[in-house]
């Protein structure tokens, strides 16, 4: 069930190549900076098993440094994805992940687990405390989405449960029973990829990959969106599927996401933006290749809140955003196509 | 040969019957154009051809076989539409556009003969590598029509091809809708009566959700009937009378074959 759409299949296969290699490249990179610098003939003998050694290289690599990685990239994969197939779903160039309100309340369910004192009860409890909350809004969208025709409705759904959501976070902080309990959620709030472990990687990886899974499976439905909803449905497409894959999708790969790193904005906006001048807007093309750039640049984000400033860890959110909007801005000036 | 049957159906919204008991029959080779004034039932009956919206009762059959027993991509093998106000989700290239008229089918050895053929059909080969969002009003529906040419259906619904385009591509459009009629069957929804006159072979002329008439297009313009229902009378161009009432719509001859 796939054209061919030959004008940007060179161009899409190059995009992907590049993109994987900047990954691997930045992802090495990632593994040997820091505090303890890692040569990158120390970092071949520990990741391909011939350094037995239990020495602190070996610790700080597969403990610290390589999960950090790896969420890094499973995350912001799901929000470069989800970001592509919203936008294609709801055939707005504004959509993203936050839109529906996944974000928010996946958000809250951490924030209620912070507030009730049981964050610390047992290792994952603000994670799963998101992954319940994203659950949550996900059945309150799955319903909209199963009972209306109009995409329209969904997106109004979802703004209204993202203000809700947002609300509800407010008075929590609002009713938080010191300052120090306000800040630390404040700060979680801002997303980071410090100090989480492989166990967390474990974690959510089952989540994010039926998540990104299905986000990839929507890709192709959503090329017939291009003449908007019913014309898709007269070319054969099922609504009703396309939209439980998206939906679902995005609060699998999201909301697991936040579950671990808390609310990391703009990366799922901006993504699809950032790779639309190069390979078109076919969603099947454009989906696929938001996950690697949407890995990339959380990663790259990620690698500088570490290693960027010498004072101390900057929060992922703050950085995401500080390169996400200026970039944006300079597309919209340049590039006409953003609509 | 392909046929489309109507049986009376009735579509009804949650207030009032939008279509009542609606029934005709139509054949491959004829372009068969609907008409009447706003609020007629003219989109409400496309769109329960394209399975858009649902029968309260009757029965659609195409080719024999009830639509509602029909997968959906087997309906899109059918069946082409043409929504109201055709637009563009996203900027493409006039080739990506069109392709999408064979998504529900997997890649074929011919599908580039097709391609080409569909684009030079609808005159838009020459800048078939554009985006369509640079395209003019006339290029883009010429694309949307390239798309249902593509898709080789049995059956093309079109809502209001030339709603917003100049007389050019009016005219254009239409004999591309005709060429596409000559062995399949196309059902026009039509706002302008002299397109109507002037292309269809048939014309069908609904109000309040009902056929009021239906036939050859000369026969059905002149009725007193269809003056009835749009409250204006019809005179022919060159038969004006001396003391014609300035609130006549006049019908134009549109020659049969235009360059497209």
């Amino acid at each position: 069930m796939k054209a061919r759409f030959a004008d940007n299949k060179r161009v899409s296969i190059a995009t992907a190549i590049l993109l994987t290699i900047s990954i691997l490249a930045l992802a090495l990179f990632s593994l040997g900076i820091g505090p303890v610098e890692i040569s990158f003939e120390m970092l071949g003998k520990l990741l391909l098993g011939s350094s037995a050694s239990n020495g602190p290289e070996d610790i700080i690599v597969f403990e610290i440094r390589l999960p950090r990685t790896i969420l890094a990239l499973l995350v912001g994969a799901g929000l470069g994805m989800s970001g592509a197939a919203l936008q294609a779903l709801v055939r707005n160039p504004l959509a993203e992940p936050g839109i529906l309100g996944i974000s928010s309340t996946s958000a809250l369910g951490a924030v209620v687990m912070f507030y009730t004192g049981h964050a610390n009860d047992f290792p994952f409890a603000l994670a799963l405390g998101g992954l319940v909350g994203a659950l949550l809004s996900t059945s309150a969208l799955l319903l909209f989405a199963l009972r209306s025709f109009s995409t329209v409705t969904l997106i109004l759904a979802g703004v209204a449960i993202n203000a809700f959501a947002g609300a509800l976070t407010s008075l929590v902080l609002n009713l938080s029973p010191n300052p120090f309990a306000a800040y630390e959620i404040y700060f979680w709030l801002m997303g980071s990829f410090a100090n989480r472990s492989l166990d967390h990687v474990w974690l959510i990886l089952p989540f994010t990959f039926v998540g990104i899974t299905m986000l990839y499976r929507s890709a192709s439905r959503l090329d017939a969106f291009a003449f908007g909803d019913e014309v898709a449905f007269t070319l054969g497409v099922n609504l009703r599927t396309t939209r439980i894959l998206v939906i679902t999708g995005t609060a699998l790969a999201v909301g697991s996401g936040v579950a671990v790193a808390g609310v990391v904005g703009f990366v799922g906006l901006v993504v699809p933006h950032l790779l639309r001048p190069l390979i078109g807007n076919q969603p099947s093309y454009l989906i696929p290749l938001s996950g690697l750039g949407g890995g990339l640049l959380t990663l790259a984000a990620d690698t500088f809140c570490r290693v960027g400033v010498a004072s101390g860890e900057l929060k992922l959110g703050v950085v995401t955003a500080l390169l996400g909007a200026p970039f944006l801005l300079v597309l919209i000036l340049k590039n006409k196509t953003i609509r | 040969m392909s046929s489309l049957k109507l049986d009376s159906i009735n579509v009804r919204t949650s207030e009032s019957f939008r279509l009542a008991d609606i029934s005709l029959e139509l054949m491959s080779g004829e372009l068969v154009g609907v008409i009447g004034p706003n609020g007629s039932g003219k989109s409400t009956l496309a769109r329960a051809l394209a399975g858009l919206v649902s029968l309260e009762s009757g029965e659609i059959t195409i080719n024999n076989r009830p639509l509602a027993s029909i997968s959906n991509l087997e309906r899109a093998e059918l069946l082409g539409y043409l929504p109201q106000n055709a637009g563009f989700s996203w900027d493409l290239t006039v080739n990506e556009a069109v392709e999408l008229g064979q998504f529900r089918n997997a890649p074929s050895p011919s599908d580039a003969k097709d391609l080409a053929r569909a684009l030079a059909d609808s005159g838009i080969q020459h800048f078939s590598h554009r985006s369509v969002h640079k395209l003019s009003g006339g290029e883009q529906m010429r694309v949307h029509i390239a798309r249902l040419f593509y898709g080789a259906h049995d059956v093309l619904v079109a809502d209001e091809p030339c709603a917003s385009l100049d007389l050019k591509y009016q005219s254009q459009v239409m004999s591309l809708l005709r060429d596409y009629a000559r062995d399949r069957i196309a059902l026009i929804i039509l706002h302008d009566i002299t397109l109507a006159q002037s292309f269809c072979d048939k014309l069908v002329l609904l109000d309040n959700g009902k056929v009021v008439l239906s036939g050859r297009p000369q026969d059905v313009l002149r009725s007193p009937l269809t003056a009835e229902v749009f409250g204006v009378e019809f005179q022919d161009m060159d038969k004006i009378p001396p003391d014609a009432s300035k609130q006549s719509i006049l019908l134009p001859i549109f020659p049969q074959k235009m360059d497209v």
